[in-house]
């Protein structure tokens, strides 16, 4: 398995056109773990819709294994940053739905729901609605949702970004060993420096619009669990940080235009 | 059936449920009073010929109980059973065409270009309108105009509420969907359709309350019974009690077909699909 982007690039149409992702060079390998970097609207989710095949590049290519992308597919599932649970079916079938889709008979659809819902800890849950859920559990499931069908790469979009810091914490966790065991190729944005160093095997930073690859970051030296407070993972952090601060940076100063000077007019 | 009788049980163990129900009988009363206080006035000083026309609450009671007693043709079981027929038959015609025709027009660009554009001119048609045309066709004596009418009433209701419906899925369950290898009809059926359901149990609703409407003013101008044709017997009779007692009739029916049908199936779907707290 590997990922090969190809001078992507990607121009919207709105009030005159906006480069979202200048022409862009990439490979993934099997089994990494990548995550995408940067700040908002730098480009990092258009990769990764236009990797799901949700979005279609307006230059260069995607392929994986050779095969360039031209839609969505059930070998590269998506997570999103809502759980995007079909809300009319139990855990159980929301989980067995990609499995339908790939027509396996319902005793192994029934078997391996099961099996990847355990691995996610909510063997007690299989017969609940998913508005029963708390919001971490719901994103559990969707992850079981997207692992169980066996993709060749698990995209993420920025899909802890809405859960209180415990729960993500405890996630990374989750993922972690999931990623482990299994060793599925993983491409995951986020815009937490922090989250990236934890999971990631290699960090890349985006820049501000126009996106680019800025700088990556080799981290697969660094042991896992990594602990925020370990020297090495506090100095990656650090590091990575300085590389974005730069863009962060970059636009704020596009998206507010001047300041205010307030002193002239406070008596 | 357990999905429907579950939430009126439910409400019928809710305090907030009785309090309600109190306050309505309590406003109802007072109606009631007000209404006879009018009655007084306006027979103590109107002539006989005036007062005849507006009638008291209790006239209009004795109108309704003799309405249901009667073993005329025009008693109201009878009556009511005509309408509720003709509205079954009117609607499920609505529905069986609106349905799929809805979800055409949803699916492809051309459906929507011309069904979905005739659809939202006709929509602005009063139904009423085609009741001439629909009588000139098929006379005044058969069902035929009244189901016409009716149909013609609720049929491009249906199929604006169905593809608008689909229309307002979020993208984000339709994502899901593809990246899980759901692609065509599977998409439709599998997760458009039910992502829509919601809303568009919410347009069959207002196509119903559309049917009833179209109905009711059809039966008015035919002579083939009905609870309209009810109405218009009572007025050329000038029987105002008749005419006050069926206006009821018809008020209840509206009720009864909200708070027995689409209000626990709306409740039950929007708790399903959380959108909203059980």
């Amino acid at each position: 398995m590997k990922i090969q982007f190809d001078k992507v690039s990607k121009c919207y149409n709105g009030r005159g056109s906006t480069l979202a992702l200048s022409p862009t060079d990439l490979t993934i390998e099997a089994g990494e773990f990548v995550c995408l970097v940067g700040p908002s609207g730098c480009g990092k989710s258009t990769l990764c819709n236009i990797l799901a095949g949700f979005e279609q590049p307006t230059g260069g290519s995607v392929t994986v294994n050779g095969e360039e992308v031209t839609g969505p597919s059930i070998k590269r599932a998506m997570m999103f940053q809502e759980p995007a649970l079909f809300p009319w079916l139990k855990v159980r079938a929301n989980v067995e739905f990609g499995l339908k889709s790939l027509k396996f008979p319902p005793a192994v659809q029934r078997e391996q729901a099961e099996k990847y819902l355990r691995m996610v800890h909510l063997g007690e849950f299989m017969d609940a609605a998913p508005h029963e859920l708390s919001g971490g559990m719901k994103q559990r499931v969707a992850l079981a949702r997207a692992l169980v069908v066996d993709p060749e790469v698990l995209l993420m979009d920025e899909p802890f970004a809405a859960l209180d810091a415990q729960t993500r914490d405890h996630l990374h966790v989750e993922l972690l060993k999931l990623w482990e065991t299994t060793r599925k190729t993983i491409v995951f944005v986020t815009h937490n420096v922090r989250e990236a160093v934890t999971l990631a095997t290699r960090v890349l930073v985006f820049t501000a619009r126009p996106g680019r690859i800025k700088s990556t970051f080799d981290l697969e030296d660094l042991q896992y669990p990594r602990r925020p407070t370990e020297p090495l993972v506090a100095e990656m952090v650090s590091r990575i940080q300085q590389s974005l601060h730069g863009e962060v940076a970059k636009t704020e100063a596009a998206e507010y235009d001047h300041d205010v000077d307030l002193s002239g007019e406070i008596p | 059936m357990k999905m429907w009788l579950a939430p009126i049980i439910a409400s019928l163990k809710n305090r907030d449920f009785w309090q309600t129900m109190l306050v309505r009988c309590i406003f109802l009363v007072l109606i009631i009073v007000l209404w006879q206080i009018v009655y007084l006035s306006i027979t103590r000083r109107a002539d006989a010929a005036l007062a005849a026309l507006f009638p008291s609450p209790g006239e209009v009671w004795n109108s309704l109980v003799n309405g249901f007693r009667g073993t005329s043709e025009g008693n109201y079981p009878n009556a009511i059973a005509v309408s509720l027929w003709r509205l079954v038959r009117g609607y499920l015609i609505a529905i069986v065409i609106g349905f799929p025709a809805g979800l055409a027009v949803a699916r492809w660009k051309l459906a929507k270009q011309t069904i979905g554009w005739l659809s939202l001119s006709l929509q602005a048609m009063p139904s009423i309108g085609w009741a001439p045309l629909a009588i000139l066709w098929f006379g005044v004596t058969s069902d035929a105009p009244v189901l016409f009418v009716t149909v013609a009433g609720s049929l491009f209701a249906t199929i604006l509420a169905v593809s608008d419906g689909i229309g307002q899925v979020p993208t984000l369950l339709i994502r899901a969907g593809r990246t899980l290898g759901a692609s065509g009809p599977r998409l439709y059926f599998s997760v458009l359709l039910p992502a829509a359901l919601p809303l568009i149990v919410n347009g069959l609703k207002v196509g119903w309350s559309f049917a009833w409407r179209s109905l009711l003013a059809a039966e008015l101008l035919v002579t083939a019974g009905g609870l309209g044709r009810i109405l218009q017997e009572d007025k050329n009779a000038h029987a105002a009690a008749g005419l006050f007692a069926t206006i009821i009739v018809i008020i209840a029916i509206s009720l009864a077909v909200q708070t027995i049908v689409f209000s626990p199936l709306e409740r039950h779907l929007r708790t399903m699909w959380g959108l909203e707290n059980p």
